[in-house]
């Protein structure tokens, strides 16, 4: 009677679900059934570990922690949900959001971040234009430097737009600041590294365009 | 490492017995925020139209009799800084609870601030015209204790004879001058001769209220230079009406 009844729960998840449901689908799913929720886990777990990664300097197993935590926080929010965004941008949010309750927690400042070698580069080549591979592996240390003297309020936008590319809204969003604000502010992490680049004589070409 | 987070988040679900919150539950904060700034439009509104109500008597006239500087220190001395106070607490309590709303964070505070002080001006002019403003006032005079001290009528603008400007209702009529009872319950003769502009509304009869611009020349005795009309219900008989200092007519 039981089996029965699982296989017909089974049934029921597996007619709902497939691979192109879109998020909002899920969404109205996972509130009938928390076993629906699953999908939409698997489909963000390793965009959002790697987004705790690059903002803060937590162990692979503190971050599984926060990741649990921002999906319990996310499903018992679902209903809080509006369509008004996209729901990739509001778990952003909710991620961000445990990532920075759980630097306070452990009373520290996310000073250096684990970027790894190539993302340094592309964040670092945002901000100065730089084809010669030579020079970025003969000055990889300045820049590893540079990028981590950084303001966390700089790198933070900065990470979304260069790394994880996100467009200006979704940035907004996420880190609950005006449009204008994320542009200043990228803009001015921009300036910040080269500048401090020409301090440390790495030989660039500045790249202060707005690519809004 | 993936699939084991996907079944320890459900698990934990499950386990726990987990349910998504209610959309009351999860919004309320926001409701509340919005009731806020809405309260604080109405308020900031109701404030508005008070300085609106208390400025409404400053008229061409007055700025054309005095100096400038003159004009400004009597605008200052004057101005109704209670409401103005209020009004600007209010667009500020306006601003702090706009930006605690759901999606408050998208917009800059110079922005939020136009659109509150927009929207405050229109409902306060409109409730300037309703004439809710002179209706509050008098409720206010009525019910709040020490009203007059906190927020000194708008009257009391004409009640600076050393600055030149008296106001009140005329008791009696004399060949060279009429004798009025000011808001502040005293007794002045005021003389007025060829020279005098005298508006053409006044009728210099008794019972008319009217506002003099011109020159105290001793105790109770003012010479008056225009003679205008007061066609407001707000600058009605004093609050506290009765003599106080009344002069003793020779």
């Amino acid at each position: 009677m039981r089996a029965k009844k699982n296989g017909a729960q089974i049934t029921e998840y597996m007619k709902g679900i497939n691979l192109k449901s879109t998020d909002e689908e899920l969404v109205e799913l996972a509130k009938k059934n928390p076993n629906n929720f699953e999908a939409l886990v698997d489909r963000y777990q390793g965009r959002l570990f790697y987004f705790i990664r690059r903002t803060s300097y937590f162990s692979s197993e503190d971050i599984e922690d926060i990741l649990q935590e921002a999906f319990i926080k996310v499903y018992r929010n679902l209903n809080g949900f509006d369509k008004d965004m996209k729901f990739s941008t509001w778990i952003y949010q909710i991620t961000r959001n445990c990532t920075i309750d759980a630097i306070r927690k452990k009373q520290a400042r996310p000073q250096n971040i684990q970027l790894e070698d190539h993302e340094l580069i592309t964040f670092f080549k945002s901000s100065v234009d730089m084809e010669n591979e030579a020079i970025l592996k003969e000055s990889f240390n300045k820049i590893k430097n540079i990028i981590n003297k950084l303001p966390f309020k700089y790198k933070e936008v900065m990470i979304l737009r260069f790394l994880e590319e996100k467009n200006y809204e979704e940035i907004m969003d996420i880190v609950k600041k005006p449009k204008g604000t994320v542009a200043a502010l990228i803009s001015r992490g921009k300036k910040m590294v080269a500048d401090e680049s020409i301090k440390q004589e790495i030989n660039f070409k500045s790249k202060l365009t707005l690519d809004i | 490492m993936q699939k084991e987070i996907s079944k320890k988040v459900i698990n934990k679900i499950k386990k726990e017995h987990i349910i998504p919150d209610s959309k009351w539950r999860l919004n309320w904060k926001n409701y509340i925020f919005w009731f806020l700034l809405s309260g604080m439009i109405l308020l900031g509104a109701l404030f508005f139209s008070l300085i609106i109500f208390n400025i409404t008597d400053i008229d061409r006239d007055l700025y054309l009799h005095f100096r400038l500087s003159k004009f400004i220190w009597l605008m200052l001395r004057t101005a109704p800084f209670l409401w103005v106070i209020l009004s600007i607490s209010a667009l500020l309590f306006g601003l702090l609870a706009f930006q605690k709303t759901k999606h408050g964070y998208r917009y800059r505070a110079l922005f939020v601030v136009s659109i509150i002080v927009l929207t405050i001006s229109i409902l306060g002019i409109l409730t300037h015209f309703l004439k809710i403003n002179d209706r509050a006032d008098n409720k206010f005079s009525k019910n709040i204790p020490h009203y007059q001290k906190i927020a000194p009528p708008k009257e009391l603008r004409w009640l600076r004879p050393e600055g030149g400007l008296l106001a009140g209702e005329i008791i009696e009529i004399k060949p060279s001058g009429v004798v009025i009872i000011s808001f502040r319950g005293e007794q002045w003769i005021v003389n007025y001769n060829s020279e005098t502009i005298i508006d053409p509304r006044v009728k210099l009869e008794e019972k008319e209220k009217i506002r003099v611009i011109g020159e105290k020349t001793e105790n109770f005795y003012f010479k008056a230079q225009m003679i205008k009309k007061i066609n407001r219900p707000g600058m009605s008989p004093p609050r506290d009406f009765g003599a106080k200092d009344s002069l003793k007519r020779k």
